[in-house]
């Protein structure tokens, strides 16, 4: 137990914690930031936000015609609203424009109620009109519910399982009530926070056996009492590694994630809020879920094969070079389909699972490979 | 070359990795792969060479009325009954399109096309006197909440800008034929898109190749043998040299294939001489108003120089790095850490106007951003000698890093 | 001539070194001393690779921190820890350093087969030291410092890792270069230099303990040392009065050497060896490693 504390230790050296530390902070800014502080992203984002937490404390998940029927009273209600904002509104009576239905349709090459729309819209960031569009994004497509999918059936899907999905949904009654703003922020959000605990995992635990190597105090280990345990040892205490840099990243980022304040949503399909369709009639609280146990593994297959890779090489530039490809192979390929479409019909239903499975049946038998290669080495 | 021998062999020791041979072959593929998806506009781009053989270069009234009436003559030819050439491509429905012949399917293609280049190329007088230069000044003043010395020395640029843009009006600069910018953006997806990603790459090889000669001999624990022979310490300046050549070796590799591989994919043979500040080069919001009255080649070479240039300072300065911290790991990482910051730290100084404009000049954000070299248009980054300005700086810091770290090493006690 | 005047060598608080002063001539030199003694900072120092914080040497009257690369022009070095590159074969190593040591490529390629054929390495010469046992590493790093023919040659541990067979070439080759030139061998095993060394060298905390030839120095302890059979259980006894320099079981009894400042007619006195003073004046210091 002493001599695995030591090891642990040795990984996680104060320059090697810095730097971890710094490569946080820079990419906190450069990639996370942004989708904490900027969410819901603009306008009217901001407003079908507000509009549709609203809506889930009124309607829940599925919205039936009577409720429909409630929204847009609410709407026309509003609607009466702004025809009033505009009919005292200076630069309107201006421009000539007494209610919401001219508002709307005013012509950009007409100065003056170009004047008063920029004026309404950006200068007095008047929340009203922001709002009614709102309603509008979501009338329509409540309207256009049925219609959609058929179209996807038609024009967009890839394969026959996927059509087949669809029409299921069809047929069940498996709509999109909502906009697909806080779906798609958590996915770009998780998969920006991959790429942090991926690199993370890289620089802690890259000179894990190549420290060793170039210090050549190798021999002396594996002729000491406790002899080749200590690469087991090491081993463990890489494993060990790669779950408090999880632990520690899904903590902390996690926690960032509750600020955005979405979980209105947890307990709502991830199909109902979704422009793409999804295989599993999950709820979004476990999509988070299962994006979590997606890290979980995507980490330790990295972390893994970062120890193995600095098991099998010689020196640090093979191991840093080792490194940038593979990130790059994460990056690129395994991010994007393993985290952030991980459920979509995009992909045919085996895809993912298929890449999960011969990840780990590969990360198994590097294990195997490079236990056996260190016990018949000659030091 | 005898002079030469120590360099060489020390760069021998690192190209000799196949790892780094590895990268190589693996960044020239993903090269390939970018420019390929973009390949399927290779034939409709060709028409633009025609065009250029049969009007010139540079257009004018003259040669635009001429196309006109080549297109006119080409839509007669076809369609008997089309007035206008606009009442022609109105009435071509895709029904329509359909019906014609595979021959005159291509010729509408071509006609088509041309139509496009002739419209934008007659717009762009109106357009360019729309442009206020001044006015888009103010414009960046307000975007970035610009103060004090900043907003002055944006002034005096904008306005010495206005000259140069009123030059280009006048000499008619702008009327040069290029790959239509929009939709075609081929500027951004040479320089911008390609030519960063080049120069990422360097930047990954250049600071792992500079980090691991500097500390080769500390890895192997070689110091001792090293730097008792008659070259002694020297041999470190010897590294530096190696590391500048093995600098150039990598970005001259990346360089000419991935260029060499783009120009036979994109046919530019008529282009050479063209105007980077040509009108039809017209991408996004503003069009490209360059300091200078760059031809395409001359500014293809400059691009290159500079971030050659940039690497050059990059390896420097992870040389200077690597000697002081004699750790290759770390200072790889460091370094890697180090240009990263570079790019999100300027972002930060929303604070004050002088340090955010400051903070434009430095190397990362240069070699990210090629398809804005001698831009005045480039938002806070458009100063007439931004490049310049950015690498004399950075180079005097990394000379002076450099220095400092190698006197610390001439002098240390080598335990 | 090599001249040491005055040298000493601190790290902060820690002192290293203290007022060491010599000369050397051509001649081997053998410097004896426990690790931690001081001796690795003094080769180091004549090596160039770290400065004396106080004193000067000095190489026919000039400084050679001032000589610079015209003194390590004229030095072979073997450190302690010798480095190479894993992936390289000795000929490539050896050319390498050839042209470190500023060895015009023409006479770099046969002096590189010479040398590697004096340490017996010619079979090998292009297979990579990867394979290489500590014994053909450590040859190959005699060979690099014979290389440029050096006037001064300084090789610290030199046989670490040789067999005796080894080792007896070794001291072949040494004694065999030593006419012209200075050879200084730092080592804390005593029979590799007692018959090859001109002079010894003993450093002791910190400072010079000896610089003579090795009959001199024997003849410090010149009628102190000898030979008795006692009990075993007297040993410990004995052992308390007197410095024991060796002992030897034999049917129950003990036979011992031993230091005394007094005579006895039960001992019989002998002539003390290299090794006795070694052992003698170093009794407090450990000698391991």
């Amino acid at each position: 137990m002493k001599l695995f504390w030591m090891e642990l230790k040795k990984i996680f050296t104060w320059p090697v914690i810095l730097l971890v530390v710094i490569l946080n902070l820079l990419l906190y800014i450069l990639l996370i930031e942004f989708e904490l502080e900027y969410f819901p992203n603009g306008r009217p984002a901001k407003d079908v936000f507000q509009v549709e937490m609203e809506m889930i404390d009124r309607y829940g998940e599925v919205i039936d015609e009577d409720e429909f029927a409630d929204f847009i009273g609410t709407y026309d209600e509003r609607v009466k609203d702004a025809n009033e904002f505009l009919q005292t509104d200076e630069l309107a009576i201006k421009a000539g424009v007494d209610s919401y239905e001219e508002f709307r349709n005013t012509d950009i090459d007409d100065m003056a109620a170009e004047e008063m729309h920029s004026h309404i819209m950006f200068e007095l960031e008047e929340d009203l009109f922001w709002e009614l569009q709102a309603r509008e994004s979501i009338i329509e497509r409540y309207e256009s519910r049925v219609t959609g999918l058929e179209f996807l059936i038609r024009y967009q899907s890839n394969s026959k399982q996927e059509k087949e999905r669809i029409r299921e949904m069809l047929q069940n009654r498996k709509f999109q009530y909502y906009s697909e703003l806080v779906l798609r922020n958590f996915e770009n959000y998780s998969s920006q926070v991959v790429v942090i605990i991926l690199l993370s995992i890289a620089i802690v635990l890259s000179p894990i056996y190549i420290r060793d190597k170039v210090r050549d105090i190798v021999p002396l280990q594996y002729t000491s009492k406790k002899g080749r345990g200590i690469f087991h040892l090491k081993w463990r205490a890489g494993l060990t590694s790669i779950g408090i840099l999880l632990a520690i990243h899904l903590l902390i980022y996690g926690g960032l994630y509750l600020t955005n304040d979405t979980a209105h949503y947890f307990f709502m399909h991830v199909y109902s809020m979704s422009n793409n369709p999804v295989w599993y009639d999950i709820t979004f609280g476990e999509f988070i879920l299962l994006t979590i146990v997606a890290i979980i593994m995507l980490g330790y297959v990295f972390g893994i094969l970062t120890i193995a890779c600095s098991a099998l090489v010689g020196n640090y530039l093979t191991q840093i070079s080792t490194q940038i490809l593979l990130f790059c192979a994460f990056a690129f390929v395994m991010i994007p389909v393993g985290v952030q479409r991980i459920i979509e019909t995009m992909y045919l239903p085996w895809v993912v699972p298929t890449i999960y499975i011969s990840l780990i049946l590969f990360v198994c038998l590097t294990d195997r490979f490079v236990k056996k290669r260190e016990l018949v080495k000659d030091i | 070359m005898k002079r030469m021998r120590i360099t060489l062999l020390e760069l021998q020791k690192i190209l000799r990795s196949p790892v780094i041979v590895l990268m190589l072959l693996v960044f020239v593929g993903f090269n390939l792969f970018t420019i390929l998806s973009n390949a399927y506009m290779k034939d409709e781009l060709k028409i633009l060479n025609q065009i250029v053989q049969e009007y010139g270069l540079s257009f004018n009234d003259e040669s635009l009325k001429e196309l006109k009436r080549a297109i006119e003559q080409g839509v007669s030819s076809i369609d008997h009954q089309a007035e206008t050439i606009n009442d022609f491509f109105n009435q071509l429905t895709f029904e329509n399109y359909t019906n014609y012949s595979l021959d005159d399917q291509k010729t509408i293609d071509n006609l088509s096309l041309r139509y496009l280049y002739y419209n934008q190329a007659s717009a762009l007088e109106e357009r360019y006197e729309e442009l206020d230069i001044e006015v888009i000044g103010d414009g960046v003043i307000e975007k970035f909440n610009i103060s004090g010395i900043a907003e002055e020395l944006i002034l005096n640029d904008y306005e010495k800008l206005a000259m140069r843009f009123d030059e280009i009006v006048e000499e008619q600069e702008y009327k040069t034929w290029f790959f239509a910018g929009n939709p075609y953006r081929m500027h951004s997806q040479l320089f911008r898109e390609l030519m960063s990603i080049i120069a990422i790459e360097g930047v990954i090889l250049v600071v792992l190749i500079s980090a691991f000669i500097a500390c080769y001999e500390r890895d192997n624990r070689t110091s001792f043998v090293t730097y008792s022979t008659k070259t002694g310490r020297r041999l470190m300046l010897k590294k530096w040299y190696a590391s500048l050549l093995g600098t150039l070796i990598v970005c001259g590799f990346l360089f000419i294939v991935t260029l060499a591989i783009y120009f036979t994919t994109f046919d530019y043979s008529g282009l050479w001489e063209s105007f980077v500040s040509s009108g039809i080069n017209w991408e996004y919001k503003f069009p490209y108003v360059t300091w200078y009255d760059f031809t395409f080649i001359e500014y293809l070479g400059m691009a290159i120089l500079i971030i050659t240039t940039t690497l050059l300072l990059i390896s420097t300065l992870t040389f200077g790095v690597s000697v002081f911290i004699q750790n290759s790991y770390m200072a790889t990482v460091f370094c890697y850490l180090l240009l990263v910051a570079m790019f999100v730290i300027p972002s930060l100084f929303t604070f004050s106007s002088l340090l955010l404009l400051l903070g434009q000049f430095n190397p990362t954000l240069l070699i990210l951003n090629p398809h804005m070299y001698f831009n005045g248009l480039a938002g806070l980054a458009g100063s007439q000698y931004h490049e310049i300005i950015t690498l004399t700086v950075w180079m005097v810091i990394s000379m002076f890093l450099l220095t400092i770290s190698l006197k610390r090493f001439m002098r240390k006690d080598l335990v | 001539m090599l001249i040491i005047k005055n040298i000493s060598k601190r790290y902060g608080d820690f002192e290293a070194l203290k007022e060491i002063n010599m000369s050397l001539e051509n001649g081997i030199y053998g410097i004896l001393a426990p690790n931690g003694a001081g001796k690795t900072t003094l080769i180091k120092m004549l090596a160039t690779l770290i400065n004396p914080t106080e004193g000067e040497i000095t190489y026919n009257g000039k400084n050679i921190f001032q000589l610079d690369d015209d003194y390590r022009d004229i030095l072979g070095y073997l450190p302690q820890q010798f480095g190479y590159y894993k992936h390289y074969t000795p000929r490539q190593y050896l050319t390498y350093l050839a042209a470190l040591k500023g060895i015009s490529k023409k006479i770099a390629e046969a002096r590189t087969d010479e040398v590697l054929e004096m340490v017996a390495l010619s079979e090998v010469k292009n297979k990579k030291m990867r394979k290489f046992s500590g014994g053909m590493i450590q040859r190959v790093g005699i060979a690099q410092a014979l290389l440029n023919d050096p006037k001064i040659l300084i090789l610290d541990e030199p046989t670490a890792g040789l067999d005796p067979k080894e080792r007896a070439r070794f001291r072949q080759i040494l004694s065999s270069l030593s006419r012209n030139r200075i050879i200084l061998i730092s080592t804390h095993i005593v029979s590799d230099v007692e018959t090859i060394a001109n002079e010894i060298i003993m450093i002791k905390n910190k400072h010079l303990l000896y610089k003579q030839d090795v009959l001199s120095i024997c003849q410090t302890l010149e009628g102190k040392v000898f030979e008795t059979v006692i009990d075993f259980k007297d040993l410990a006894n004995f052992s308390e009065r007197y410095f024991i320099l060796g002992e030897r079981q034999d049917k129950g009894k003990t036979m011992i050497r031993f230091v005394a400042n007094e005579e006895n007619s039960d001992w019989k006195p002998i002539t003390p060896q290299l090794e006795d003073i070694f052992l003698y004046k170093y009794a407090n210091e450990s000698t391991s490693g």
